[in-house]
């Protein structure tokens, strides 16, 4: 259907850009460190990882919860940060899960979460906070 | 004032398996410990003080779940997964879900008007066959109004085919 530029005008501005679902996005991203207690041991492998964070879902959530695919797109072996990729839909499960996560094979652990966004992009700049 | 209603979803299930006879403690156990493992801390949180097993028949193998309304999506998909109670194998199914019990009942009712037909194809002696028909005439002259007389004929009609062998 052809619209006069006065009637596309008048539709745009009638359109509510805060609450439209079509510009929320897919995934969500986050940087994250684990921060365990006695300094001694070190995650070296990203596969590492990805089963402390499969343990922290299935405990919190179960096989269903285990379900949630949560990707490890990068991770840096020398600081300790990853960047996961989550589906907008599970992002309260997986962060609440990540957040509740406290012992790890007989030792206090905690999931520091250093940044969130929408947009892959901005995890490329700002550094991380201190952990100290 | 209606935020404060208790409301509750009633699960009517069937046990598969009619060789072994189970008890309403060991049901409860298989149901929370299959929350525990399909669904987690989480899982066990949001359910735990609303799950009841509120009947047990275990001639027929037909028991009665309570829920707390939202979850019982949750409760029917791990009432599914049980592959044990008590470690003897067996397999569930949810006949029906209902707001209140007496609806549970009404469909109780209809179901084993539905299932005592096949029975009667069963039964060997013509005299177990001619008291099924009976019953069934009976029934659907005026319509079950206890649960108890209902379950006693069910019972007894289970227990004689089985004696009759």
């Amino acid at each position: 259907m052809a619209h006069t530029s006065t009637e596309q005008c008048e539709m745009l501005k009638s359109k509510d850009f805060t609450k439209s679902k079509e510009y929320k996005s897919k995934y969500i991203y986050l940087k994250t460190t684990l921060q365990l207690e006695d300094d001694s041991r070190i995650i070296d492998h990203p596969m590492v990882f990805q089963g402390i964070i499969n343990e922290a879902l299935t405990s919190l959530f179960g096989l269903v919860g285990s379900a949630m695919p949560v990707d490890i797109l990068k991770y840096d072996t020398s600081k300790h940060i990853a960047i996961l990729r989550i589906h907008s839909c599970d992002k309260v499960k997986v962060w609440s899960a990540l957040s509740l996560y406290g012992f790890h094979r007989n030792s206090r652990c905690s999931f520091q979460i250093h940044q969130v966004s929408g947009h892959l992009i901005s995890m490329s700049n700002s550094p991380p906070l201190s952990t100290n | 004032m209606l935020s404060s209603l208790y409301l509750s979803r009633y699960l009517v299930c069937e046990i598969m398996n009619r060789d072994v006879q189970f008890k309403e403690k060991n049901i409860h156990v298989a149901i929370k410990e299959s929350i525990l493992l399909n669904f987690g801390d989480f899982g066990i949180g949001c359910v735990q003080l609303s799950l009841k097993v509120k009947y047990h028949n275990p001639l027929t193998s037909i028991f009665l779940v309570r829920v707390k309304r939202g979850h019982h999506q949750m409760v029917q998909s791990a009432i599914t997964f049980i592959q044990q109670i008590n470690r003897k194998q067996t397999a569930i199914q949810t006949l029906h879900i209902a707001g209140t019990i007496r609806s549970c009942q009404k469909f109780l009712v209809n179901y084993h008007k539905k299932t005592l037909p096949a029975i009667i194809s069963q039964a060997k002696d013509d005299d177990t066959k001619k008291k099924i028909q009976d019953i069934l005439n009976c029934y659907n002259v005026e319509g079950a109004k206890d649960m108890k007389l209902m379950d006693e004929t069910v019972q007894d009609l289970v227990e004689e085919p089985e004696q009759s062998d």
